[in-house]
Order: C-alpha cells, then sequence, then structure tokens
C-alpha cells in the first residue's frame, strides 16, 4: 500500500496556498531565521522556494548569480499575497537581494537579519540584539504589542513540536530499509513543512507517522523488495528542488544523515538554556540566538576544521557509503569549502561526487545519469 | 549463450552481440553504428534488427539486453538499463584488463573515469558540465567553421608544427575566434592544430582532477579523430590504448555486463 | 641589454621554474643597485616609480625569510598589522603578481586540480594555487573579513588549514548595519585580534606603535585627498599612471610612513602637471568601478585613442573619516564600516553618484570581474541610477587575472562602441 503525500498533507498544502486563514504570511530565506518570531507575530513563516520557471531575473541579475536568489527574486515580483521578506545577511548573493527588493519592490516590507559568522559570546550578544530588532519588526507588521514576549515562548513550543515530529519522522526514513517512505517523498514533506501553517502541518504529520509505523510492521515480515543498503550522505546547501528529489525516486539508496539546509540544519535546533551568560541579556532573544548559533552549521557559519569533523563522525557513525556534494551553483561559501571536504573523503576512501544544482535549471538528464553512474559504482 | 548491448547516445547509436562458450570467454558475433537522429525508439529497434540478422539469429535466442547512453530509458525491449559511465569502464576493461583510466569522449559529454587496480572496478569519475568545449559536438562545430572535414583533422595535426592559440572555452567565443582568425588570413593548419590542443586541455583538466594513472584508454567516437589522439598523447605523454571500434566501447560494456546477469 | 628585455627575460625564467627560490633569486638580482636604477628609469611617472622600486624592496623584505608573514583579505586594517612589523601578502596583490607574471594559467590549473570550482573568484583561485605550489612565504598569521565579499574568508580558512595555522586565523565578522552596536561589536573583536596576535608573537604590545600607524595612516588620507581633488580638473596625467595600480600601499601598507610618502609624492607629482596644464582637454571623464585586469592589456589605451580617460576610481575614493590616534579600535572599526562596499548596496551607490557629480564624469566604466558576485551583483541597480543622472554606464565583462576569460577582440568592440556613445553626447 502507498500512502499519497499530497493527501496525506492536503490540509497543510492548502494552507500555504491560499490564504483562508486569515493571518498575514511572511517569507524567509534561511535556516538562521527564527520561524518562531515570526509565527508569534501571528504570521504565518513561509520559507520561500522561489519560482524556478520564468526569466524575468536574468534581467536583473548577472548570469554566474546564485539560481535561488534569482527564483526568489522572481517570486517577489509576482507574488501579492506576501506582508513582507526577511533575509540573513547569508552571503553576497542575498544581500544584493536586499537591494533589489529595496528598489524595484518597494512596497514589500524587508528586514535583514544581522546572523555573526562567529559562535563567541560578543557574537551572541550581537545576534540577540538583531533578533530583537527583528520582533519589533514584525510587530509592526501585525500590530502586535512588542513588549509581550511571552508570545513568543508560545509560538516556539508550536515550532518545537514541529521540529521534534521532523526529527521523528526522519528516524523512520532512515531506518526504513523498505522504501516506505520513499526518497523523495521524505524530501516533499519537508518541503511542505517549511511553508505551512503550523498547526495543521504538526497534525498531519504525527498521523502520517502513525500510519508508517503501522505499516512497518507488516512490511517487516512480509516483504523484502529493497536489496540495496546503500546509505549516501548528501552534503549542500539549500537544496530544495523537487526535481532533483525525483532522480532518486526509484533508486535503491537511503539518503541518511543529509546535511543541507532543509534537513537537520533546519529542524535539529535545542531550546535548553546551555550557556553561561554574564553581560549578556538574560531573555528569550538570547536564548533563542543562542540555540540558533549552535545547531548544525552550514557551510557559512561553520570553521572548515569542526565541519569536517562532523562529516567525518557522521560518516563513521551510520556507514556511509557514499558522499554527493550537491551544491547551487555560485554559491561560493559552499563551493569554497569543497576541496577541503574532497580532500578529506579521499583520504577516508569515501567515494564522492561533485554537483552543481541550477535549481530549477539544471540539466537533469545528466544529474541522473552522474547520480545512477555513481550508484552503480558504489554497488560494484 | 547470447547477450546484446545497445549504446544510445547523442550523435550515434551502436548495438553488439556477443556470444559466450563455456568457459565464460565471449565473442563479438556481430555489431552495427548507426546515427541516433530524433527518433530514439525506431533507431534502437532498426540497428538491434540489424545486428540481429548480421549475427544470424533470432530476438528469442538473446537472453539478456543491457540499454546505456543518454537515451537508455527509451528502449523497451531491453531488459535493464545502466549508465554509459559503468558500461564504458566494463567494455574497456574486457579489451585492455589493465586499463587504469579512462577517457571517453563522446558527441555531447566527455568523461574521465578512473579504475581501481585491484579491484577493476570504476572508484571516481568525472563528467563535462553542460557546456559543449571538450566533447565531439565541439569539433563538429569548428570543422564547419573551418570548411575542413573532421576526418581530416587528424592529418592536419601531424603535418602542422605551429599552432594559433584558441584562448575561449565556450563554444560560441570559440567559433567566433575562429571566424575572426580566418578573416586575418591565419594558416587554417595551426588553427586546427590549436583547437585539438584546447580539447585536450579540457580533458587534462578533468584528468589531473581525478590524478592521472597509466594506462589510459580512450573511447567514444572521437578517438577516431587521430589529430585528439595526437594532443592527448602528447599532453600526457603516455600511449593511449583504443579499442578496435571505440565508437561501440559503451554497446560492448552493456553486453559484457549482460553476460553476468 | 635594455631594460625591458631584462623585464622579459626575468619573467620568461619564473614561468620556467617555478617556485620560491626562483622568485627569491630574481627580486635579488633586479634588487642589484645597477638593475635598480635602470628598472626605476623604466617609469615614466614619478609617482609609479616610486611605487614599484618601494613594492620590490618590499618584496623582498617579504621574501627574506627575516620577518613574519601575514595573508590578509582587501579592506582590513593593515595600521595595526603593520603597527606590528607583520609584512603582509594580499590575494589580490598575489593574484595581480602572478598575472603580471604570466603564471596564471598554471596557479589557476593548479586550483582547478585541487577542486576550486572554475566559477569562483580568480583573485582567490590564483591565490590558492601560488599558495599551494609555495610561490610565496609560508604564512605566520592570515588574517580576514567579509568585507566586501564572501570569497575571502572561506579561501583564507581553507589556506590556513593547509598550512596549519588554524590558531592563527582570524575572521572579522562585519556588521551590516552601521550603528553604535555593530561599530562596538568590530571595535572588540580588532582589539582581540591586535592583542592575540602580540601575543602568538612573543611582544608586549605597544600601543604608541599603533597610534603612529594611525597618524601616518592619516597622512595618507590627506595627501589622497588633496590628489582626488586635483583630478577633479587635471587632464594631463603623467604616461601611464593609473590610480588602480595602488593598492598594495593603499591598503596593504597604510599606517606605514612609505605608503603615506608615496602619497606626498603622487600629490606633488600631479600639482605640478596641474600647473603646467595649460587649457582643460577636450578628453571625455570616465569613472571606473572595481579593479582592473593586471596582465598585460590594452583597455586604457583604447579608451585614450578613443578620447577617453578615467579621472577617478572607485577604490581611491576617501570614505573614512580622519582616525582619532586615541582611539585606535574605535577608529579603525569605523573606517571599515564606511567602506562603501559593505552592508546595504545603497552605500555602493551614494559613493558611485557622488563621486560622478564631485568629477563630471561623462560616462563610467564597471569592470565587471567574473566570479565577483558583490560587484557584478549591483550591476543593474547602478545601471539605472547612473541613467537618471544621465551617464551611460559600461559593463565590461572580463576577470582581472585570467587573460583567457578577457578575450581582447571582444573587450575592444565593447569599448569602442561605448566610446561612439559618448562622444556622441
Ligand atoms: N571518423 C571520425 N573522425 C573524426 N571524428 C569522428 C569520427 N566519427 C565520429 N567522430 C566524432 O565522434 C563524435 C560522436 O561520438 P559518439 O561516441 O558517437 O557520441 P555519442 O555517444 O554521444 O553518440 C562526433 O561528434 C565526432 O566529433
Ligand atoms: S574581485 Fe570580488 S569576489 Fe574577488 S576578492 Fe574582490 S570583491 Fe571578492
Ligand atoms: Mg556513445
Amino acid at each position: 500500500m502507498e500512502i499519497k503525500i499530497e493527501e496525506s498533507f492536503a490540509d497543510s498544502i492548502k494552507s500555504s496556498a491560499s490564504l483562508n486563514t486569515g493571518r498575514g504570511m511572511v517569507a524567509y530565506t534561511c535556516s538562521y531565521i527564527p520561524e518562531e518570531l515570526i509565527a508569534a507575530a501571528n504570521l504565518i513563516p513561509y520559507r520561500v522556494y522561489g519560482n524556478k520557471e520564468s526569466n524575468l531575473a536574468d534581467k536583473y541579475f548577472p548570469i554566474n548569480f546564485c539560481p535561488y536568489v534569482k527564483a526568489v527574486w522572481e517570486e517577489i515580483h509576482h507574488n501579492t499575497i506576501l506582508d513582507a521578506i526577511i533575509l540573513a545577511t547569508s552571503c553576497d548573493g542575498i544581500r544584493r537581494l536586499n537591494d533589489y527588493i529595496s528598489y524595484y519592490e518597494k512596497e514589500l516590507p524587508v528586514f535583514m537579519l544581522d546572523i555573526p559568522r562567529k559562535s563567541d559570546k560578543d557574537s551572541l550578544g550581537f545576534f540577540a540584539h538583531n533578533l530583537k530588532n527583528l520582533w519589533i519588526f514584525l510587530c509592526g507588521i501585525s500590530n502586535v504589542d512588542p513588549g509581550n514576549t511571552d508570545i513568543i515562548k508560545a509560538s516556539s513550543s508550536i515550532i518545537n513540536r514541529k521540529r521534534t515530529l521532523l526529527k521523528e519522522l526522519t528516524k523512520h526514513y532512515e531506518a526504513d530499509m523498505h522504501q516506505i517512505i520513499k526518497n523523495d517523498d521524505y524530501f516533499n514533506i519537508i518541503n511542505i513543512s517549511l511553508s505551512s501553517e503550523t498547526d495543521t502541518f504538526n497534525n498531519e504529520l504525527e498521523s502520517y507517522i502513525k500510519k508508517i509505523k503501522s505499516l512497518k510492521e507488516n512490511y517487516d515480515t512480509v516483504h523484502n523488495d529493497f536489496k540495496s543498503n546503500l546509505k549516501i550522505m548528501i552534503i549542500g546547501n539549500y537544496i530544495n528542488d523537487n526535481n532533483f528529489w525525483s532522480i532518486f525516486e526509484n533508486l535503491n539508496v537511503k539518503l541518511i544523515s543529509s546535511d543541507i539546509c532543509i534537513t537537520y540544519r533546519y529542524f535539529d535546533i535545542g531550546l535548553e538554556k546551555n550557556y553561561e551568560a554574564p553581560g549578556l541579556e538574560n531573555d528569550i532573544f538570547t536564548d533563542i540566538a543562542n540555540s540558533f548559533i549552535s545547531k548544525p552549521a552550514c557551510f557559512r557559519m561553520a570553521d572548515i576544521k569542526s565541519k569536517l569533523n562532523d562529516i567525518k563522525a557522521q560518516i563513521y557513525e551510520n556507514n556511509i557509503n557514499g558522499v554527493i556534494f550537491a551544491s547551487l551553483k555560485f554559491c561560493d561559501n559552499t563551493l569554497y569549502s569543497f576541496p577541503a571536504l574532497k580532500n578529506e573523503l579521499n583520504k577516508m576512501k569515501i567515494p564522492s561526487i561533485f554537483l552543481d544544482i541550477e535549481y530549477g535549471k539544471s540539466s537533469y538528464g545528466q544529474l541522473k545519469t552522474r547520480i545512477e553512474a555513481f550508484i552503480e559504482m558504489l554497488n560494484l | 549463450m547470447y547477450s546484446c548491448g545497445i549504446d544510445i547516445g547523442s550523435v550515434s547509436t551502436e548495438a553488439i552481440i556477443l556470444k559466450k562458450d563455456d568457459n565464460d570467454n565471449f565473442d563479438i558475433c556481430s555489431y552495427v553504428i548507426g546515427r541516433t537522429g530524433s527518433d530514439i525508439k525506431t533507431a534502437s529497434e532498426n540497428i538491434f534488427n540489424d545486428a540481429l540478422l548480421k549475427a544470424k539469429i533470432k530476438k528469442e535466442d538473446i537472453k539478456t539486453i543491457i540499454a546505456t547512453g543518454y537515451g537508455r530509458k527509451n528502449v523497451s525491449f531491453a531488459n535493464k538499463n545502466i549508465t554509459e559511465i559503468t558500461c564504458h569502464a566494463s567494455g574497456v576493461l574486457s579489451v585492455f584488463p589493465d586499463v587504469k583510466t579512462i577517457i571517453d569522449i563522446g558527441g555531447q559529454d566527455s568523461k574521465v573515469i578512473k579504475i581501481d587496480k585491484l579491484t577493476k572496478k570504476p572508484i571516481d569519475f568525472l563528467m563535462n558540465d553542460k557546456c559543449a568545449a571538450g566533447t565531439g559536438r565541439f569539433l563538429e562545430v569548428m570543422a564547419k567553421a573551418l570548411d575542413i572535414e573532421l576526418e581530416n583533422f587528424g592529418k592536419i595535426f601531424f603535418n602542422t608544427n605551429e599552432k594559433i592559440e584558441i584562448t575561449s572555452t565556450c563554444t560560441v567565443f570559440a567559433e567566433s575566434e575562429i571566424v575572426s582568425l580566418i578573416g586575418h588570413g591565419v594558416d587554417k593548419g595551426k588553427i586546427v592544430k590549436g583547437l585539438l590542443y584546447s580539447v585536450a586541455d579540457r580533458i587534462i583538466s578533468m584528468i589531473s582532477r581525478l590524478g592521472l594513472e597509466e594506462p589510459v584508454s580512450l573511447t567514444g567516437g572521437v578517438a577516431k579523430n587521430s589529430g585528439i589522439v595526437g594532443a592527448l598523447e602528447e599532453k600526457l605523454k603516455t600511449k593511449l590504448l583504443i579499442p578496435f571500434e571505440p565508437q561501440v566501447t559503451g554497446a560492448l560494456g552493456a553486453a559484457a555486463l549482460a553476460l553476468k546477469i | 641589454m635594455g631594460i625591458v628585455s631584462i623585464k622579459e627575460k626575468i619573467i620568461d625564467s619564473i614561468q620556467n621554474n617555478l617556485d620560491i627560490k626562483s622568485v627569491r633569486k630574481i627580486l635579488k638580482l633586479i634588487s642589484n643597485p645597477i638593475v635598480f636604477f635602470l628598472y626605476g628609469l623604466s617609469f615614466k611617472s614619478v609617482s609609479d616609480k616610486y611605487l614599484n622600486k618601494y613594492s620590490l624592496s618590499y618584496m623582498r623584505e617579504v621574501y627574506c625569510g627575516n620577518h613574519p608573514i601575514a595573508y590578509g583579505s582587501l579592506f582590513i586594517p593593515y595600521e595595526i598589522l603593520n603597527s606590528l612589523n607583520l609584512k603582509l601578502i594580499l590575494p589580490e596583490v598575489m593574484g595581480g603578481f602572478t598575472a603580471g607574471l604570466g603564471v596564471t594559467d598554471k596557479t589557476l590549473s593548479n586550483a582547478a586540480n585541487n577542486w576550486y570550482s572554475a566559477d569562483l573568484c580568480t583573485f582567490h583561485r590564483s591565490a590558492s594555487g601560488a599558495a599551494n605550489m609555495s610561490l610565496f612565504p609560508k604564512p605566520d598569521f592570515i588574517i580576514c573579513s567579509n568585507l566586501a565579499c564572501d570569497a575571502a574568508c572561506k579561501s583564507f580558512e581553507d589556506m590556513a588549514k593547509k598550512f596549519e595555522i588554524e590558531d592563527r586565523f582570524y575572521l572579522i565578522d562585519i556588521p551590516y548595519e552601521n550603528d553604535e552596536i555593530s561599530l562596538k561589536y568590530l571595535a572588540v573583536q580588532l582589539e582581540n585580534i591586535y592583542f592575540d596576535i602580540s601575543d602568538k608573537l612573543k611582544i608586549k604590545p605597544d600601543i604608541n606603535n599603533l597610534k603612529k600607524a594611525l597618524i601616518n595612516s592619516n597622512k595618507l588620507r590627506s595627501h589622497l585627498l588633496e590628489v582626488n581633488k586635483i583630478r577633479e580638473e587635471l587632464f594631463d596625467y603623467p604616461q601611464y599612471y593609473n590610480g588602480l595600480s595602488y593598492i598594495l600601499p593603499l591598503f596593504g601598507l597604510s599606517g606605514t610612513s612609505k605608503a603615506a610618502e608615496l602619497y606626498r609624492i603622487m600629490e606633488k607629482e600631479l600639482k605640478a602637471k596641474l600647473r603646467k596644464q595649460i587649457q582643460p582637454g577636450k578628453m571625455k571623464k570616465i569613472l571606473w568601478m572595481h579593479l582592473k585586469p593586471y596582465y598585460r592589456n590594452e583597455i586604457f589605451n583604447i579608451l585614450e585613442e578613443n578620447g577617453c580617460r578615467v579621472v577617478c576610481e572607485e577604490i581611491t575614493d576617501v570614505f573614512w573619516e580622519e582616525m582619532d590616534p586615541e582611539k585606535p579600535f574605535i577608529s579603525l572599526a569605523s573606517k571599515m564600516i564606511s567602506n562603501p562596499l559593505r552592508g546595504n548596496g545603497q552605500n555602493r551607490i551614494n559613493t558611485i553618484l557622488s563621486m560622478a557629480e564631485k568629477y563630471k564624469v561623462d560616462g563610467a566604466i564597471l569592470f565587471s570581474h567574473w566570479g565577483c558576485r558583490q560587484s557584478n551583483g549591483l550591476a543593474r541597480i547602478l545601471k539605472d541610477r547612473l541613467a537618471e543622472i544621465k551617464i551611460p554606464l559600461l559593463i565590461l565583462d572580463g576577470d582581472c587575472v585570467d587573460k583567457n576569460n578577457c578575450p581582447s577582440g571582444q573587450i575592444k568592440t565593447r569599448i569602442e562602441g561605448f566610446t561612439e556613445i559618448i562622444n556622441s553626447l
């Protein structure tokens, strides 16, 4: 029996497409932007997906420019239901996106969240300060009293439930060697989680996980058609491209411990207070700043040495057979990190492959050939 | 026992039929090379039928058919499809068992495959990006711009001493660079030589990333271009092993893999 | 043997024996008093001569092995590093140096073999290749910031890892906003770096040296202000003078007395030229954005031949206030924060627009260096904003380091097309 994602998550999908909830919608671009602040201001957080189809952005941006930035620009240009957009100082590309929105889309309020590149005490305090400014900005959009920070706590607990459920989903997905949760389904669910009303999504995900569990109990004894136990780790940046995931649809592999912007880096966020705070404000913003700065780091944030150590640990712990390094094209922060990673993987004798993703405009045929060949190579 | 490999490339489609004896050795019964054209289905059926005819056997005699190449998913009568990377490796190794580096240059893409010396299996590979530079198509476009038959590139390469540096790495720019060189009355032979070196450089940059290990084999239609062979051998400082009919290597590998199923 | 053929010979020899020893040998050879004298004669402009002779002796110091070496990215506060007597190497200088010597084919392919993507900025790719090939002395420290771009942080971090000096790698995190808190956040980082490096050098930090560096830097600033004022009216430039050639002294050597002296000489030279200038020329004035190619190229000659001259460069604008030597860290932080390439693109646009008006330029050229996201990303808005004040902008696609990515025929056609437009205005 197959569980259809579109059916299981019908309400979530609806909640992102139309605004029948009566709440405003605020787009954001980066996993370091805390959704709880947006939701606490009574707005729906929407991790902007981007319009991958049209070519308007090519008139504005250079040819060798981040395809995600271009796709977001394209979407912003056509999207009329957004109340604001939150960007982060993730990279030069997003800095320029802010310039373009401020200049060509003047009606859309935009906030640039400055995220420090370091995690020492000063950076933490600086980040907390910036988060507070973001909160004030959001309250201005939805006429909420910024003094009322208790609502942030409430909102955090809803978002945290989503994070916990996504972690649970991941646990089932990674342990499931029968492809009850298909590779592309798993990533589709995460994609839905990025842009839907959180409560609705949480409920649907909860019942989906229940269904999976019961299916699994029956499956283990009856079927055993999934032959390969190949475990692949995907490392990269914002790889959120259904065309890309559909390449994996019928491949006998598992994508384990993926290190990209929409997996652990998105939902493995603990909100426990585990920092010493002399000289820091003892408030919710410092708490959030701390948990975001200590979540699994991306290539912009991490120092390369500890990032490589983390990856190594994941590979050994999960018996990973091969690594796919997938980067959105022209992403400097990611591309500069690959040489060191490749070198390390070679030393570990872990086969790896480098893929450029053009986010909707890739030549998927060629990507498919490369991925299939890579898997054939691991299987031989 | 018979098997068949079919390789549907961007330019050419090949079919090859193998027969295995009791000692696990195989013989080539027949092979056919044709153009792919716009209709993959018809091309693959026609070429398969031609190969059957030449081998004087019937479809039912064949146990397994494996399709490869960029059109591999569109061969309805194949039992399985495998990528051209794995098939080229298998094809080359069945002819030259000790090869450690394989270069395949086809119509729309070029690849370098590294073979593990102990396991004799592919351990790493690289493919060109979207851009056509360093592929057979690039050479075809340039041949047209120069008004010289591709088949003559080899002769020209060995008969010309000097070269003109072609700096543009992109097909479109290179074409206009060549047009302007011709306009300035530059000797076409030198341009051809420059072009061949520039394609060789592209390939070599892929090889250097994987690390060159000898022996090296060259396959694909472009291996028939002795100019490329010359340029690569000169720059790599090694002799290239070229299978008897380099264009069918992919199909050969597919058929060889089919025998193992 | 003429000086030109000596130069050729030297370059030839470097290209064929690429390693640090050969570079050292050559530097020694040129520093021979007679050769050094002849070398000086090959420059037509006094400031160029001073620059080149000084750069050469600086390079010798860098290579001699007696001084601690730091690699640093373009806009970090070099006053601090110079006050600590570090000898400095910038990727822009490495990239420029390798391009000037014509060895970038080798450095770039070395980087490519090490999996540096061809989509990345060639300054950093070439620098990485050069570092791999040991063309430059090994660094004791690496200091970088994300001003103006992301590239420096990441490529330098990779170098620090290769040289195994991760504990001597400093990242200066540049805030996006320009406010009190951001300024303080930055100043504290600078202060920490200053004391940490002193510590690792095992020297007692002498804040007086740092103050002196700020005073020198202020001198440079005031000369540069004068130079820029002169250039508002000057048409009769010294031959081959180009503000874009002064990256090393303007940034890397700021805080040294030599750099201040260079700008004093430049001021004097240009002032004299202005005095002798009989009447304003008919040349059209061009504003130049981003950097220029550092290999042999014809761009500026083509402009001259077509009646256009670069009269100001974005990079030589004095964007910062005079610094207070008594408050070195806040002052230096404030200098960094005033950099128009930091933060919102509006900062850069405002600077460009005000330069365009101040110098009364007829046109602008943005040299669109391949892979430079921060600069090229803003091109479209710059074009629109300049169009509002009726200044045409040429976005000139090319590469500062890799000549193969900069087809000369195309460059020529584009520049000529652009000058035709300007001359018809
Ligand atoms: N006789 C020949 N001489 C020179 N080049 C040839 C010859 N035959 C084929 N080629 C080259 O081979 C290319 C096609 O290679 P092929 O391996 O058939 O490509 P694909 O696998 O993509 O169909 C052509 O683009 C052409 O450059
Ligand atoms: S050219 Fe651009 S990308 Fe390269 S170092 Fe300079 S600012 Fe950074
Ligand atoms: Mg083929």
